[in-house]
């Protein structure tokens, strides 16, 4: 419990940093010095301390949007085995609801965007939502795995309880896995190749688009609630590639936080590296995901590995 | 006492039927008979704990006042009250009496009646042209399906029974209502045309029945299979999961919002099987964990299908009567117009996508663990059926948020595309959608107690009544920090500070339009294109030409697939034999009784000779 | 040991997934090259060094799965690609999604068929990674147009049969291999001559379209 809670309120600080790692990675491929590590968090005070600006067009679903996303981020946050610790509000089944939660989050944030009958907003919505249907299917595998893996489908169990030598066990679909997490984690998240937070050039984005409207505080949860995002998937990623128990807590702490920010650097390379994708070819590269954890599953369903 | 309830209905059908002269009387006797058969079916249900039969009557019990009270404003200025309220008591008194039912014979006979007077009811608006064709073929499926009971009633009594044969007729029979795949056909014809409150019932209550038909009468004919607890778990499992996926992919298609809502019928319907397919296999591995999973959230599904679908039929026919059209790109900006119609269609849309904290996520939540138990099971025919469920179940949680994103969105967010005038929302119609809503709200935190209670002697069942209580405390928690970052925004965050309004911020564009708005087809078309190899969208395209383009136009729809690839073929097929057959008819009487002798001697001699 | 070869088997069924996504010919015949570099790396692998060094054939059939497999038949094929100059596959008879849905599909059937075979002192993902490589050549030449890419179709099937060589050590495996090499071999000299006149003629080098050669009336 105490270390959970001091993992989560580290989460909660930490989480909009990693925006800051990203840029720093990007610009430092590009030559260039590139805003500070904290930026982010300055960002969030700043529009905190604004007033807010409404559409004229947009009803109480605009408004409750926001605060609905933040509120499902911070809820799908807490469920997670954070640090390794195992969460407190745990309980059988909360994998799904961790599923379910994003999709709250998305739905409100589609609506929200519809609500402004604005033309970018629904173009934004459009996207997200196809993106959405291939990457909430490879998620659901990859639950799946891990529950074959464990034995059980509360998260914190699914992500820490499994058997130290899964590596071991069943490396190719290890391998697999971490693959096609890092490609949801680049959809859910909105990186290059998928979306393009950086540019605001309104025909290239997704999420960015979806919030054109947003103003003063409700874009300070936009923003947080996006890192808040990002720490999750990181998370994700960490509890599934190392295995939990070969360490104390407070360096599962340690290496968690290590990886979240070893995967924002990863991000920042990533973005440095390639162009986002053209629109048609993005299904393609969420397919492929949803086929290498298809793979993954198979292989470990078949040939071992299983507890 | 719940037979009562069912006797009351009919009585006040009856009644109604008798003072057609005077509508506000036949509206006071219809409201008056349903609220009455309601109380007193709850009542009995209550006192006697019925079962199984109880859950089938439930949906009938909630949605029957609240369609009557629905009623009395919609079918203002549309025909004969009188008819219309003795046909509507009439078929609530049929679907009540049908859970009670158990013999087969005066089953199928309350199940016939119960498609004749419902038909009179989708019929009810019966001047409008287009209906005739969806009277047609909501006749030929009531009909149909009642042919093929009858053909299951006479093989049941054969001595040696017919195995196989005899469980796909009683299926289909009984699929024809509860919307399988290819069997559905009836749904997004039916759904559009019959009056929002007809269609709620129908949607939320009558097609589940098809179950309980199947439960209680298919299933004791199945013992001769070689193992029946497999054949149904795998039957049911794989048409839920096509119905399921198929009809929420044609679902996000459809520009009218009835249809969309008829689909996510089937969907639902596919969910349903697919829990209780669950149940079957998880009996058939023996497996107690999986089997209480798979049950509840086969109970859930359906409580909760009743009471979304309920309110969001009941939202579309208040948004009909606004503006008199059902089509969602012409519409836009109802939530201004009709602000608490619009309200109860958003929230019951999230709970009917299955999305926490609303009541449609536990239904979703006990199959999905039902399927998660089979995944970390031993046996291997329960991991692939948990994972095809869990994926399913999956996907179409991700379509149908796609699909009421465009049902809401479209609807009722951003501004309005073609209506300019728009009627008042009647108290009468959303008073009863506000109920079903708080019920579906509510049912969230009164399913542990109620299972809780129901279920105490079950020691097995003790771990979903656990999970009750934590997702009924979950919704709580995220409910209170909505609350609280809500208010902490307004009353903290922005108080004192300048806060404006204006137009929507069209990335600079000075003078934004609602013609420019997305409307609901173009934020589904991205994904519709994914999925075009299945729908096979019709397009009607008439590019801009030259350097001053005058008009240009384009079109796209998604006609029902089963209608296009599989029935219109096949009754074009049997056509073509009738044309040959009718030459037969040719008008002489001489050649009438010739065909009539030979075929009398073709039968003598065949009995002479077997 | 064991690890190694298992990941250099799923990266066989990775290349697999994205030879059927791409559409790229020079990122397809890359894909290709891997294949033939990874089933020379391989034996090294299953190798049981504490028995001693392996002889002169283990070497030269190493050897020569690098060489030509993973530089020769792609160099050639580049440079009949450049000679085409066709650079893409842009209309494909079965799309880039549906192919990945499609080799998933055949990946677990291979699976499935590897786990009914049950074949002792064979890694266990040999079976099926060799069988979804011949899968998914066999696929390719039926879904693509372009001469070029059904020739890369050919090379992934050959890769295939001769992971099965490779992976059960079979005794005259080299020499059937070796056959079937020499056959592809001439498959490419045929094909980068025949692809350079084809697209000379017809400006274009669609297989598919071959049938308008044909002498009877429905093919023109």
């Amino acid at each position: 419990m105490k270390y959970f809670i001091v993992n989560a309120l580290l989460a909660l600080i930490l989480a909009p940093v990693l925006f800051g790692v990203i840029n720093k990675v990007k610009a430092f491929f590009a030559g260039r010095k590139g805003p500070r590590i904290m930026q982010t968090w300055y960002d969030i005070f700043k529009l905190l301390r604004k007033g807010t600006v409404y559409s004229t067009s947009s009803t109480w679903i605009f408004r409750i949007a926001p605060v609905g996303t933040l509120a499902a981020c911070l809820m799908a946050l807490l469920f997670l085995p954070l640090g390794y610790a195992h969460s407190p509000l745990g309980f059988q089944g909360d994998a799904l609801l961790f599923l379910y939660l994003l999709g709250l989050g998305r739905m409100l944030t589609v609506l929200g965007a519809l609500d402004t009958a604005s033309s970018f907003e629904g173009m934004g919505a459009a996207r997200e939502l196809q993106f959405s249907v291939i990457s909430e299917g490879t998620l659901l595998l990859l639950l799946a795995f891990l529950a074959i893996q464990s034995g059980s489908c509360e998260l914190s169990v699914m992500l820490c309880g499994r058997p130290c030598d899964f590596w071991g066990a069943s490396a190719p679909s290890m391998v697999l896995s971490a693959v096609a997490l890092y490609v949801v984690l680049l959809t859910e998240c909105c990186r290059v190749p998928v979306d393009d937070p950086e540019t605001h050039l309104e025909l290239t984005m997704i999420h960015e688009a979806m919030i054109l409207d947003n103003s003063g505080p409700d874009l300070a949860f936009i923003h947080y609630g996006a890192g808040l995002k990002l720490w999750i998937f990181g998370s994700i990623f960490a509890a599934l590639v190392i295995p939990a128990g070969a360490f104390s807590p407070w360096m599962g702490t340690l290496v968690m936080t290590g990886i979240c920010f070893i995967l924002a650097v990863a991000v920042g390379i990533t973005e440095s590296m390639m162009a986002r994708y053209r629109f048609l070819k993005v299904p393609q590269m969420l397919m492929g995901g949803f086929c290498i954890e298809f793979g993954a599953l198979a292989l470990l369903l078949l040939l071992g590995g299983v507890k | 006492m719940i037979y009562w309830s069912a006797g009351i209905a009919a009585i006040a059908g009856v009644l109604a039927l008798l003072c057609c002269r005077r509508g506000n009387l036949a509206g006071a006797v219809g409201v008056a008979g349903t609220v009455i058969a309601a109380v007193t079916g709850l009542a009995g249900i209550c006192i006697s704990q019925p079962g199984l039969s109880a859950l089938f009557m439930l949906p009938t019990l909630i949605l029957a006042p609240a369609g009557a009270f629905h009623s009395l404003a919609y079918i203002k200025g549309h025909g004969n009250p009188g008819i219309y309220w003795g046909f509507f008591n009439l078929t609530a008194a049929t679907m009540l009496a049908l859970p009670l039912i158990s013999d087969f014979v005066p089953f199928l006979i309350v199940w016939e009646l119960m498609g004749i007077f419902s038909f009179v009811l989708v019929m009810f608006n019966y001047k409008a042209e287009e209906l005739k064709r969806v009277a047609w073929i909501y006749l030929l499926a009531c009909e149909a399906g009642g042919l093929l009971l009858m053909l299951f009633w006479a093989l049941a009594h054969k001595a040696e029974g017919s195995g196989y044969l005899l469980v796909v007729i009683g299926m289909a029979g009984f699929g024809l209502k509860a919307g399988f795949p290819l069997l559905h056909l009836w749904l997004p014809e039916a759904h559009p045309a019959a009056p929002a409150p007809v269609s709620a019932i129908m949607s939320g209550a009558m097609i589940n029945l098809g179950f309980w038909g199947i439960l209680n009468f298919v299933f004791p004919e199945a013992v001769l299979l070689h193992s029946p607890l497999a054949f149904f778990g795998w039957t049911l499992l794989i048409l839920g999961c096509i119905g399921s996926l198929g009809g929420i992919i044609f679902a996000f298609a459809q520009d009218n919002l009835k249809r969309l809502l008829a689909y996510s019928s089937i969907e639902n319907m596919g969910i349903i099987s697919m829990a209780l397919g669950s149940v079957f296999l998880a009996a058939h591995s023996q497996h107690t964990e999986m089997l209480i999973f798979a049950g509840l959230g086969f109970v859930f599904h359906i409580i909760n299908h009743a009471l979304l679908k309920g309110t969001l039929f009941l939202g579309a026919g208040q948004v009909y009567c606004s503006t008199g059209t059902l089509s969602i790109d012409k519409m836009g900006g109802m939530m201004k117009k009709t602000p608490v119609t619009g309200s109860c269609f958003t929230l019951a849309s999230l709970g009917i996508s299955g999305l926490p904290p609303f009541n449609g996520f536990i239904g979703e939540l006990m199959i999905y663990l039902a399927a998660f138990a089979g995944i970390c099971s031993n046996s291997m025919m329960l991991r692939g059926a948990g994972i095809l469920c869990a994926l399913v179940l999956s996907l179409t949680g991700a379509c149908a948020v796609v699909a009421f994103a465009k049902a809401v969105g479209g609807t009722f967010l951003g501004e309005s595309r073609q209506i300019s005038e728009c009627g008042k929302e009647s108290p009468w119609m959303y008073v009863p959608m506000i109920v079903l809503l708080t019920l579906a709200v509510l049912s969230v935190f009164a399913a542990p107690l109620i299972f809780g209670f129901l279920l105490k002697d079950i020691a097995v069942a003790k771990n979903a009544v656990e999970i009750l209580w934590m997702t009924a405390i979950f919704s709580a928690v995220f409910y209170a920090l909505c609350a609280w970052i809500f208010f902490w925004r307004r009353y903290v965050l922005v108080r004192g500070k300048e806060n404006l309004s204006g137009p929507t911020w069209d990335c600079g564009y000075a003078k934004p339009s609602a013609r420019m708005e997305y409307t609901g087809s173009a934020v589904v078309q991205a994904l519709a294109d994914l999925f075009n190899g299945f729908l096979r969208i019709r397009r009607k395209v008439e590019p801009p030409k030259g350097l001053f383009p005058e008009k240009a136009s384009f079109e796209w729809e998604a006609p029902d697939g089963s209608e296009r690839f599989f029935w219109a073929p096949l009754f074009k097929f049997f056509a073509g034999i009738s044309d040959r057959v009718h030459k037969f008819q040719s008008g002489y009487l001489h050649m009438y009784v010739l065909i009539m002798t030979i075929a009398l001697i073709a039968m003598i001699v065949w009995a002479i000779l077997c | 040991m064991n690890m190694t070869v298992s990941l250099i088997l799923t990266a066989f069924m990775a290349v697999c997934l994205l030879l059927s996504a791409s559409s790229r010919l020079l990122h397809c015949i890359r894909m290709v090259a891997l294949q033939g570099v990874l089933l020379g790396v391989l034996p090294c692998f299953m190798w049981n060094w504490e028995s001693g060094v392996p002889g002169g054939e283990f070497w030269f059939s190493s050897f020569i799965n690098i060489a030509v497999k993973g530089v020769l038949l792609p160099v050639m094929l580049v440079r009949a690609m450049h000679k085409a100059g066709v650079k893409r596959e842009l209309e494909p008879l079965a799309g880039y999604s549906w192919s990945l849905l499609i080799i998933t599909v055949a990946g677990a059937l291979a699976l499935w068929l590897s786990r009914s075979l049950e074949l002792s002192g064979v890694p266990v993902l040999a079976v099926p990674a060799a069988a979804m490589t011949v899968f998914t050549g066999l696929f390719i030449i039926i879904s693509r147009r372009k001469a070029i890419t059904q020739a890369l179709g050919f090379l992934a099937f050959e890769n295939g049969i001769a992971l099965f060589g490779v992976a059960m050590h079979l005794e005259y495996g080299f020499f059937v291999e070796l056959g079937i090499l020499l056959d592809v071999l001439v498959l490419v000299f045929v094909m980068g001559i025949a692809v350079f006149q084809i697209s000379r003629e017809f400006e274009h080098i669609d297989a598919d379209r071959l049938n308008l050669l044909t002498d009877t009336e429905e093919g023109k």
